[in-house]
């Protein structure tokens, strides 16, 4: 047993009280972590996570594993403080982080660093149970919220680069924020993450990071790969797929990334045949109400070809990879859409 | 008479089929050295983990995604099973995600019916950047004959993905349809992609000799075949096309080429080495060969027809015309076998139908008019015949055409000018060394004289007997040399029941 497991019952720094473990969810992308329930001194419940380096010491060169894991909580804990000072409104930030050390443990094995968060209330992927699909309108609000919550990201020059759903968290009626900035990266600075090819979990993943395709600009390779995940999902919130594992299972066997030889244009077309099908599997249960702007807006964002992926109408400027013109539309469908939903529910 | 159901020249072009159908034969794969790393991935372990402690309808979803991510979809069956149930709640694209990976470890056939241009249209109007949709749309177009439609199609294909194998063959395989070899050759001469990818150089070099041009890549396509470190099926149709070149120009080595295309061929390459078969003087292609690649129906007939199997031919064409459903070859060899097998009424509407696919082909109305003045449908098929024959026809194409018209002066009584025309025919045949022309020529002589009762049909059929004597490989002069000796025997055994008092 390792000291971030053994948090139930102690008091942090600032009167945080540990006061429960949450059972984790196998899922890939959760680092070295250990999630807890913590209250502060009004007794208002938050969530802590625990950053477990115990395994570290398993590796075959632990030094060199040592260094990753501290690298990547120096990052993130850096870049939520970054997030903080900026008052990003749909972007889960840290309430506070610190040190604390643990009875019964050794100087070094026993200090845990952690990070405490606003306890959310539930994510997007346990909301949508894949038995029944999410409301129109409340998936067009949670791709609202994090359409707004990616371009402030953005606009902060972050990658989140590990959008999907279990890192979408919902507050009730403030909406949803999207949280979880282990694997993201930022212009100007270098984490070792940075050197993997796929960053996030790769269930999700674009398919040209699948094959190995990277751009050397950060925009296109790292901005590119939010607006896929941004698509993919929207896709899910509105069919319950996901486009990549979709393109997959429209895809010969003979081009799947393990199996392929050529270059990633060389695929392409045979990605775009698949993707293709998935747009037309996904136009025939989208809701009628907003089938149009939702396959749109998966069809643009989730564009196998990085050179065509965004919105239409800047392809090739500048704003390419900008999402303001889809936070303006995901507004205003949605705004468009309660009405339409009122007067279907009145007549 | 008939045409020859086989050409005497015949190029390994590339062949054009839905894009599906290319890829699920394995011909548009670049393939890798299979990864050592066999360990499962994390993330798969992961979900296999969560499945494995709560096999609800979401850990089985999220196993199905990340096996068709990892491709590898037998780790996920069972999960894939429990969506795929009837009786799952889970949401319609779930379950169709779960049916899709069910049907790739099932290694599912793809849907062998013709293209249907509605669908293709729609889905490359709600997905304009899909190249492969607008390669099987120019598919339908060309299929319905629809020829500036089809270009327009292709013109789009060509324009997204210019480099692309499946769009470049297929491009080049149109204006070949369309009577344009030159065109055809410029495609793949000019494409940057042609000089590294073997199935490009194949295509060069076979559309260079229909062109009749010398091929640009034969070195490039040489090194490939020996030292290219290419899989055999990704260098069977260029083995084959290096070897039709060697077999053309006298080359010894055409033979050991045509091995090489038949370590793991395509049905094109198996074709083609039926083909070569006659000239190299050996049986090249096994049965078994044939049955294990699909999309053979060509490979299949050419056999059938060698071993002169022509009641099969007939199915053998049918299955061939679903393979490459704009192509009119297996109509005009399908017409052609009913024709010698006596099957008047399928070859007039295979050569009908041939005809809707090739409106100005000579060889389809000479068919056709054939079929009619079996059925004595004489002033049809005189019509027909006068048409054709004003028109400028290859030589081989008129003499088709004069033996038919000679047929029908038989027909008509006057036999002396009938024998006289087929005597031309057969003279011409002999003039252009076609010695196989001049045999079944000879044979369709004899089959008329014998129909006709004449008394000199003991003679044409021992001249065409003759002629046929040394040709190993000319079944239809022998099926046409059989119907003649059954006339023969029917109507002398007809003359001695009416002279029995």
């Amino acid at each position: 047993m390792n000291a971030a497991e053994q948090l139930a019952g102690l008091t942090l720094d600032g009167g945080w009280k540990v006061t429960s473990k949450i059972s984790p969810v196998p899922s890939s992308g959760g680092m070295f972590s250990v999630p807890y329930v913590v209250k502060d001194k009004d007794g208002k419940e938050h969530f802590l996570k625990a950053l477990d380096f115990s395994e570290a010491f398993e590796d075959p060169d632990p030094a060199r594993r040592l260094q990753e894991m501290t690298s990547a909580y120096n990052h993130e804990r850096d870049v939520l403080e970054h997030c903080k000072d900026r008052r990003l409104s749909r972007v889960v930030v840290a309430v506070t982080h610190g040190y604390t050390q643990v009875p019964g443990f050794g100087k070094i094995e026993g200090r845990v660093a952690y990070l405490i968060f606003e306890l959310a209330e539930s994510d997007v992927r346990q909301q949508v149970d894949l038995k029944n699909r999410l409301d129109c309108l409340i998936s067009l609000s949670i791709l609202s919220d994090v359409t707004l919550g990616m371009m402030q990201l953005h606009k902060e020059a972050i990658a989140h680069q590990d959008l999907k759903p279990s890192n979408v968290l919902t507050y009730g009626d403030a909406g949803c924020r999207v949280g979880d900035f282990g694997r993201s990266s930022r212009r100007g600075y270098h984490v070792w993450m940075d050197n993997l090819g796929v960053v996030g979990d790769r269930t999700y993943a674009p398919p040209e990071q699948l094959y190995s395709h990277f751009h050397p600009d950060f925009v296109i390779r790292r901005i590119g790969c939010d607006l896929y995940l941004l698509g993919n999902l929207a896709a899910f919130l509105f069919s319950g797929i996901n486009i990549t594992a979709s393109l997959f299972s429209r895809l010969d066997a003979a081009f799947h990334y393990s199996r392929w030889n050529g270059t990633y244009d060389q695929a392409l077309p045979h990605l775009q045949h698949a993707f293709a099908q998935v747009l037309a599997d996904l136009d025939s249960v989208v809701d009628p109400l907003v089938r149009t702007e939702v396959c749109a807006m998966v069809r643009e964002l989730c564009n196998p070809d990085l050179a065509r992926r965004g919105h239409r109408k800047g392809i090739g400027s500048a704003s390419q990879y900008s999402l303001e013109r889809y936070v303006s539309y995901t507004d205003l469908l949605l705004k468009r859409t309660t009405v339409s939903a009122r007067l279907r529910g009145a007549a | 008479m008939t045409a020859q159901p086989f050409e005497r020249k015949r190029y390994v072009v590339p062949r054009w089929r839905p894009a599906a159908r290319v890829a699920a034969a394995g011909e548009l794969a670049m393939p890798r050295k299979p990864m050592q790393d066999a360990a499962i991935p994390d993330e798969l372990k992961n979900r296999l983990e969560t499945f494995r402690l709560r096999s609800d309808v979401v850990a089985a979803a999220e196993l199905v995604e990340t096996a068709l991510v990892e491709g590898r979809e037998n780790e996920a069956e069972r999960a894939a099973r429990s969506l795929a149930r009837e009786d799952s709640d889970a949401t319609p694209l779930v379950r169709k995600q779960a049916a899709l990976l069910l049907a790739k470890l099932a290694a599912e056939e793809p849907d062998r019916t013709d293209i249907d241009i509605g669908p293709v249209r729609r889905r490359v109007h709600q997905y304009p950047q899909d190249a492969l949709s607008w390669v099987d749309l120019a598919l339908g177009f060309v299929t319905k004959g629809r020829k500036d439609k089809a270009q327009r199609a292709m013109k789009v294909a060509m324009q997204l993905a210019p480099n692309d194998r499946h769009v470049l063959r297929s491009a080049a395989r149109m204006h070949l349809h369309f009577d344009d070899p030159e065109q055809a050759h410029d495609i793949l001469k000019r494409s940057a992609a042609t000089k590294f990818d073997p199935w490009l150089v194949a295509g060069e070099i076979a559309l260079s000799s229909a062109a009749d041009r010398k091929p640009q890549f034969l070195k490039i396509g040489i090194d490939m075949v020996e030292d290219g470190g290419f899989q055999p099926l990704h260098v069977s149709e260029l083995a084959s096309a290096i070897g039709t070149v060697h077999l053309r120009d006298g080359n010894r080595r055409a033979r050991k080429l045509f091995r090489t295309s038949l370590v793991n061929p395509t049905g094109n390459s198996l074709a083609q080495a039926e083909w070569a078969n006659p000239h190299l003087g050996g049986e090249l292609v096994t049965t078994k060969q044939i049955d294990r690649v699909s999309d053979s129906g060509e490979a299949r007939a050419l056999h059938a027809y060698w071993k002169g199997d022509f009641e099969d031919l007939i199915e053998i064409c049918r299955q061939w015309m679903t393979e490459e459903p704009f192509a009119s070859r297996p109509y005009s060899v399908g017409s052609s076998v009913a024709i010698a097998i006596g099957d008047f009424d399928l070859g007039l509407s295979l050569a009908e139908d041939g005809l809707a696919l090739e409106p100005e082909s000579l060889l389809f109305r000479n068919h056709q008019a054939y079929a009619l003045i079996e059925k004595g449908e004489y002033v049809r098929a005189s019509n027909i015949l006068r048409q054709a024959l004003q028109k400028r026809a290859d030589e081989v194409s008129a003499e088709y055409l004069v033996a038919t018209a000679s047929m029908l002066l038989i027909r008509l009584g006057d036999i002396e000018d009938g024998i006289a025309g087929y005597r031309k025919v057969i003279a011409a045949f002999k003039r252009q060394g076609n010695r196989n022309l001049e045999a079944s020529a000879a044979a369709y002589l004899a089959l008329e004289a014998a129909r006709a009762g004449l008394p000199t049909t003991s003679e044409f059929i021992k001249q065409a007997e003759e002629l046929a004597k040394d040709l190993r490989y000319a079944p239809d002069c022998k099926v046409v040399l059989r119907r003649a000796k059954r006339w023969q025997a029917a109507v002398e055994h007809r003359r001695r029941v009416s002279e029995t008092p």
